[in-house]
């Protein structure tokens, strides 16, 4: 298994006890009647989502996808390790800032929001340009 | 892997990529505030990502290393997955140009490319299931089956270096 892809995975699995605690806590909340920030909703959802399903997904593409050619498993893999760091601090950048920026508004804060939209997509576009050559085949 | 794997695969890290900037402009407008029609992105963005992304991945996987139905059968009603595939496809492209219809023919019409995208997705996803229903077995043992390729973990490992173990009835040398 490469390197990115273990990065990838226990990452991943950092994102799902993480996101299950918080996930934990929002149904534990609703169940006694106690009321949340509404705005750990979207994060927990993204926690979820980006930092454990999404990031297993990359790991697992990068890993399995047939190889781009003989002797060079990977094509770009300097700019797939771009797409892991910048999904990476682009996710924690939003967990962090998304709520304080909703609860307690700052000026400049928001563009460290922005900061973190320009990194997420950055690392998905990264991530398909990399994986795009190794998605082919010749079976029916 | 096969060809409609590829095509779900590719489809659907488009969608991801495609739904991350959809994403990512609604989260431009919660940090600065500007831009609030940014906000209509928002059914597009979830339906790219969820459907479009994390399920023709898993689509596209599953129909390449499901085992097959045995000698002359392969992967059984292919006809049925690819139907499941354009289904699906129209699906997420009458969702994703939502945004677009709402701004251009009003809600009514908006509203209309969801039911229609809603109906699809249903039959896609019960054409996949009845295609991989029967796929869904024990795999074969080493030699019981003839579409197993001895010569493919060898094969396969050699060029690679990082295969995952191949089942008996799994991808073939080269997919
Ligand atoms: C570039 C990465 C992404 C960005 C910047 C992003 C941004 C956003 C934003 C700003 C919202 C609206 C949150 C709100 O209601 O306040 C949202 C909602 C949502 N996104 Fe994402 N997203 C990203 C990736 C994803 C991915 C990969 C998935 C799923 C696989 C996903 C699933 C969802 C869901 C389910 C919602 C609705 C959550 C809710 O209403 O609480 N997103 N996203």
């Amino acid at each position: 298994m490469p390197l990115l892809t273990r990065c990838f995975l226990k990452t991943a699995i950092l994102y799902f006890v993480a996101s299950s605690c918080l996930g934990g806590y929002l149904l534990i909340a609703v169940g006694l009647q106690h009321t949340t920030p509404p705005v750990l909703q979207p994060v927990y959802w993204h926690m979820l989502l980006v930092g454990w399903l999404m990031q297993l997904i990359f790991g697992v593409a990068y890993w399995m996808f047939p190889p781009f050619a003989k002797g060079q498993p990977h094509r770009y893999p300097a700019l797939a390790w771009f797409a892991y760091a910048a999904l990476n601090v682009g996710l924690l950048l939003r967990v962090v800032v998304e709520p304080w920026h909703v609860m307690r508004p700052q000026p400049g804060l928001g563009w460290l929001l922005v900061c973190s939209a320009v990194l997420q997509v950055a690392a998905g576009w990264m991530f398909l340009i990399t994986i795009w050559t190794r998605i082919r085949g010749r079976g029916r | 892997m096969p060809r409609l794997s590829w095509f779900f695969l590719r489809g659907g890290f488009i969608c991801l990529a495609v739904g991350m900037l959809a994403g990512g402009l609604i989260l431009v407008q919660k940090g600065t505030g500007r831009f609030p029609f940014f906000w209509v992105l928002l059914p597009a963005h979830i339906y790219l990502v969820l459907v479009g992304g994390v399920t023709q991945c898993a689509l596209g996987v599953s129909y390449w290393i499901l085992p097959r139905l045995g000698p002359g059968k392969g992967r059984g009603n292919t006809a049925l997955a690819w139907s499941s595939y354009w289904a699906l496809k129209t699906a997420i492209l009458l969702v994703a140009l939502h945004p677009v219809v709402k701004i251009a023919l009003g809600a009514p019409a908006a509203g209309a490319t969801f039911v229609c995208g809603g109906v699809l997705q249903g039959l896609a996803a019960a054409g996949f299931a009845l295609h991989a229903w029967p796929r869904i077995r024990p795999s074969q043992t080493v030699g019981a089956d003839s579409t197993f390729s001895l010569s493919f973990s060898r094969r396969h490992v050699r060029a690679s270096q990082y295969v995952c173990e191949p089942s008996a009835d799994g991808p073939k040398a080269g997919e």
